[in-house]
């Protein structure tokens, strides 16, 4: 299948702004991260908090360009597209946040919300109102709330009102940044087939960042595990489900809820499952780099060379 | 000695970053005065009137104000004026009065403890007053103390200090005569003066004891507090007033800023012989190195108490970001 | 004076249930009200993890802060039910008699640690000031003490825990410390509310492990709520759903997994995504759980139930006993329906 995204050795380096500062405190939030997004498939990223998924995807999205690294899209360059080039692609790649509260201006109607993205990329204005309604329709929200203002909608109909407002651009990738996580577990499932429909409608390619490990399994087609900054395992979901490798894979596989155990898995120095020779789980010295190595069929794993 | 316990303990843990941040909040003290330092200098040379002619009087010959322009160094370019003036600030000179010939930080000096004596009096017996009703209004609201706390806030604001103390004199003084009602040698001078300077910041230091201790006792860790168990006493005072006292201690601080410049007013009523009337003269008799050296002493006071809160802001609340 | 407190400490009961009774409870707005428990019955027994399921709004945390003492009267008004706990109805008592209770006998764990601390005071007197109070301790007897729950809860590094303040821990930490205070004084039943919803995956499995453990070595009732059931699922002996401050569904968890009667319980269900379900849609449940404020008449499930008949808008169904103590509200118990 074609590739949509590329993210080849990014970096994403938070330096420290203090005019005096006592230790050096630079971050990696991404570290040499690269991955291949096929176009219309659900590409999910899970890992536990702070690891450095939201800083990826804001990454993609050139929201925060990375320190270093390629980003491809449709093949082409993000880094070298003029501004005006830039602001045409971005308009083919959105995103949806975790919370739809901070994504709606509180003091803007449902109309002028939907309309501004709409003017901004030169809609005919008089196909605009139709337009909005279209949208709406879309996600399932009565064309009659238009002038509603987001204080009057419920959590799930705000993200179906951010969901519209990301379509009207008529993009090609969503990066979906724990869409439902603050949602109702009866409006989750309305949220994710929405989603679902609106892939296969209009061929859509999904970034789809959860911690919930279920969620992921159900819709995504390839995963990618992050842990600190770097991605430790990536495969087709059905393979990793059923395989997991990475020592951090199982141990996040085995927290998630449902499975009659409240053990954690924790790998202990020998453990070297689905390692070729010569390769270890664990950095053999404090400063060895880690490589992603595939060992078939797209399956990859993150681990370190023994001796260089 | 026992162990370490409280802020001390955080003061020895965070050693060097606290430092390094008395060391910011310090290049930020050093800034305000010299952006003070410039503001003063620019608005004094641009009021209306030659100094020369103000010390001169009306009937002076031109070589007598010439004269008098070179004693104050006024007969060179303004940059020049500048350049001497800022390295007077640095050698905390101010030059002499124009009126009385006497060094200007002599005569401040003179006088600066009377106003510092008056505005500490001030600010404790506004402490005194504040925080414990304010914390009381928060804890009983709408009771008799809130409402009497309500009233007491209105009127603070609303009443002028110099009327105070006029009624003040009037009352404890004149028909009662419980303090005398000329002086300042005593510390009995200074109560009548003090309540009148203290009434309005106590006000002030009220409403923001009520509304913090309101606020903290709405926070969640209340509600552990209360699932602990804990009787009400500790809840108010252990866990609330705690937190409350971070925002409130930030305010008090300002407000002995703001009595020093109240002070001028209230020595005015009591005839006291202090700052206040010390500058106010000045004014009056546009003795400018007075006036500059005036403004920038209370400039760098203001810094300091302001530098002082920060500090015992920082060691109240554990939280503070150093940065 | 210390004996009198040391005494305290002796007259530990041993209760072995703490019951609900048809609690209901409803918040007066001006004109408004809205009727939050419309008759909650739960029984929580000592080493037993009973779990309250159900979505935002349904009444979890006003079923457990009144249990607890704590909700706000006004506006909150309790309308009727007991809360039995041995021989006396925590109801009837006086405010006083409540608190010795509070934090003793039954303590709660909240959902946000990290606003639940007081920031500006270590963690170590958050946690010794109830030995202190309840048991009598001597300061450092409740230091010592507290090292020891310190070590109960997992938390290693001892007396640096007890110096810092909450903000220098992580998320987890700070859940730790909160449980580490709720079962200081060796409570007969804890009540956690969501003690795992603002911590990621992995950290939500060690909580849940960690209460588990606690429950066994210190002979627990815990009251565990959350909106998840399958968070519930490795934990709970017994399971209640609870749908608009009323218990739709109460069995044990063995058989509200394999046979769950109740058309909102098997909507949830189905509803949660899983590797399983890869390729087919979702079922969903349409609309939204209603406002305390707004509930409908009869079933207050009515307008979204797949099977809801004329009687569901009229009339609100008893609750039925299916055997072995497993209880569903509906009318049409264990119909089936088509999507
Ligand atoms: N602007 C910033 N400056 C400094 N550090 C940052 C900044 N933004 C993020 N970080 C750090 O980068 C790391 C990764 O953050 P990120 O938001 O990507 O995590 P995440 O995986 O999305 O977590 P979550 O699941 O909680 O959303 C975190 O440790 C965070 O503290
Ligand atoms: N202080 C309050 N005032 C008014 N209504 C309240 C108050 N607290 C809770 N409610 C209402 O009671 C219902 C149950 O709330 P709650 O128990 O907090 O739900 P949850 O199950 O999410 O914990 C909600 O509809 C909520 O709006
Ligand atoms: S009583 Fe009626 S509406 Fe309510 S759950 Fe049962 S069938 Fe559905
Ligand atoms: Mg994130
Ligand atoms: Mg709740």
């Amino acid at each position: 299948m074609e590739k949509l995204i590329e993210l080849k050795n990014i970096n994403k380096v938070f330096k420290s702004h203090k005019l005096i500062s006592v230790k050096k405190d630079d971050f990696v939030a991404v570290d040499n991260v690269s991955l291949d997004i096929k176009k219309n498939t659900v590409f999910g990223l899970v890992g536990e908090s702070g690891c450095g998924k939201t800083t990826l995807a804001r990454s993609v999205m050139f929201l925060d360009p990375p320190t270093s690294g390629e980003i491809l899209f449709d093949g082409k360059d993000i880094a070298s597209l003029s501004g005006k080039e830039l602001k045409l692609y971005r308009s083919r790649m959105q995103i949806v946040f975790q919370d739809p509260n901070s994504a709606l201006n509180p003091k803007m109607s449902i109309y002028r919300c939907m309309k501004e993205g709409l003017v901004n990329r030169r809609y005919p204005k008089d196909k605009i109102d139709t337009r909005i309604k279209e949208l709406l329709d879309l996600v399932g929200i009565s064309s009659s709330y238009v002038n509603r203002y987001p204080h009057e909608f419920s959590g799930g109909q705000k993200q179906r009102i951010v969901i519209a407002r990301a379509l009207s651009m008529e993009p090609e990738f969503l990066v979906l940044d724990e869409p439902v996580s603050n949602l109702d577990v009866s409006i989750q499932a309305q949220i994710i087939n929405l989603l679902l429909d609106l892939k296969d409608e209009f061929s859509l390619t999904y970034l789809f960042i959860s911690h919930d490990l279920n969620l992921v399994s159900y819709l995504s087609d390839e995963v990618a595990v992050m842990y600190k900054g770097q991605v430790v395992e990536t495969a087709e979901t059905e393979k990793i489900m059923k395989g997991p490798l990475h020592p951090y894979t199982l141990k996040l596989f085995s927290s998630a809820p449902g499975k009659n155990s409240v053990e954690l898995f924790e790998a202990d120095e020998s453990y070297r499952e689905g390692l070729p020779e010569g390769y270890t789980y664990f950095p053999p010295e404090p400063d060895s780099s880690l490589q992603l190595i595939d060992i078939g069929e797209g399956h990859s794993i993150g681990c370190y060379a023994l001796n260089g | 000695m026992g162990k370490l316990t409280g802020p001390m303990y955080g003061i020895l843990r965070g050693n060097m970053e606290f430092l390094l941040f008395l060391f910011r909040r310090f290049l930020r003290l050093l800034l305000t005065i010299l952006i003070i330092s410039t503001i003063i200098f620019f608005v004094i040379r641009v009021i209306p009137g030659d100094p020369a002619l103000v010390v001169a009087g009306i009937d002076a010959s031109d070589e007598d104000i010439q004269a008098i322009r070179a004693r104050l160094g006024t007969d060179v370019p303004v940059a020049v004026q500048y350049g001497r003036w800022l390295a007077d600030i640095v050698r905390f000179d101010f030059g002499e009065s124009m009126i009385s010939g006497a060094s200007v930080n002599k005569l401040i000096m003179e006088r600066f403890p009377l106003t510092l004596t008056l505005a500490i009096l001030g600010i404790v017996l506004g402490i005194i007053v504040a925080i414990p009703l304010g914390v009381l209004s928060a804890v009983h609201r709408w009771s008799f103390w809130d409402y009497f706390g309500m009233v007491y806030s209105q009127m603070g604001m609303a009443i002028p200090s110099f009327w105070l103390g006029m009624i003040l004199l009037l009352v404890f003084a004149v028909k009662i005569p419980l303090f005398p009602l000329f002086g300042s040698d005593s510390l009995k001078n200074l109560i009548l003066p003090a309540i009148a300077l203290g009434f309005a910041r106590a006000a002030v230091i009220l409403r923001l004891t009520r509304a913090a201790m309101v606020e903290e006792l709405s926070k969640e860790y209340i509600i552990t507090a209360r699932a602990k168990g804990l009787t009400n006493r500790m809840i108010r005072y252990k866990h609330a007033l705690r937190n409350a006292m971070i925002a409130v201690v930030t305010v008090t601080g300002i407000q002995f800023g703001y009595m020093l410049g109240g002070a001028i007013i209230v020595e005015q009523v009591f005839s006291l012989p202090g700052l206040g009337r010390l500058f106010l003269y000045a004014i009056y008799q546009r003795d400018f190195p007075l006036i500059q050296g005036g403004v920038v002493f209370i400039a760098v006071i203001f810094s300091l108490v302001n530098f002082a809160v920060d500090i015992i802001y920082s060691l109240l609340n554990p939280k503070i970001r150093i940065s | 004076m210390p004996k009198k407190r040391a005494d305290k400490r002796a007259v530990k009961r041993a209760d072995s249930t703490l019951e609900i009774r048809d609690l209901n409870v409803s918040f007066i707005q001006g004109e408004k009200e809205a009727n939050a428990l419309r008759g909650i019955s739960l029984s929580l027994k000592r080493s037993e993890v009973h779990s309250l399921v159900g979505e935002s709004g349904s009444g979890k945390t006003v079923t457990s802060t009144c249990v607890m003492g704590l909700l706000p009267t006004p506006p909150a008004r309790i309308n009727a039910g007991e809360i039995i706990l041995g021989d006396q109805d925590l109801l009837l008592l006086e405010e006083k008699d409540r608190r010795e209770i509070r934090g003793k006998d039954i303590a709660m764990v909240f959902q946000e640690p990290a606003r639940y601390l007081n920031p500006t005071l270590k963690v170590g007197d958050q946690i010794t000031e109830m030995l202190i109070l309840h048991l009598g301790m001597e300061k450092t007897e409740a230091v010592e003490r507290a090292l020891e729950i310190l070590d109960l809860v997992g938390l290693k590094g001892g007396k640096r825990i007890l110096d810092s303040y909450p903000h220098e821990l992580s998320g987890g930490m700070k859940q730790r410390i909160m449980i580490a205070i709720a079962i200081s004084c060796n409570p007969s039943f804890l009540i956690a509310d969501e003690p795992t919803t603002a911590l990621d995956v992995t950290l939500q499995l060690q909580i849940l492990n960690l209460m588990l453990s606690l429950k066994n070595r210190l002979d627990m009732g815990i009251l565990f709520i959350s909106h998840d059931l399958r968070v519930v699922h490795d934990i709970s002996d017994w399971i209640s759903v609870i749908y608009a401050g009323r218990i739709v569904e109460s069995a044990s968890r063995e058989t509200l997994f394999a046979d769950p009667k109740h058309p909102y319980t098997k909507l949830l269900f189905e509803s949660i995504p899983d590797a399983d379900k890869r390729g087919k849609r979702l079922q969903t449940i349409p609309g939204k759980v209603p406002d305390a404020e707004n509930i409908p008449g009869g079933c207050a499930f009515h307008p979204r139930c797949p099977i809801a008949e004329e009687i569901c808008r009229t009339s609100q169904p008893e609750t039925k006993n299916l055997g072995g103590n497993h209880t569903a509200a509906c009318h049409f118990i264990g119909k089936q329906w088509k999507n």
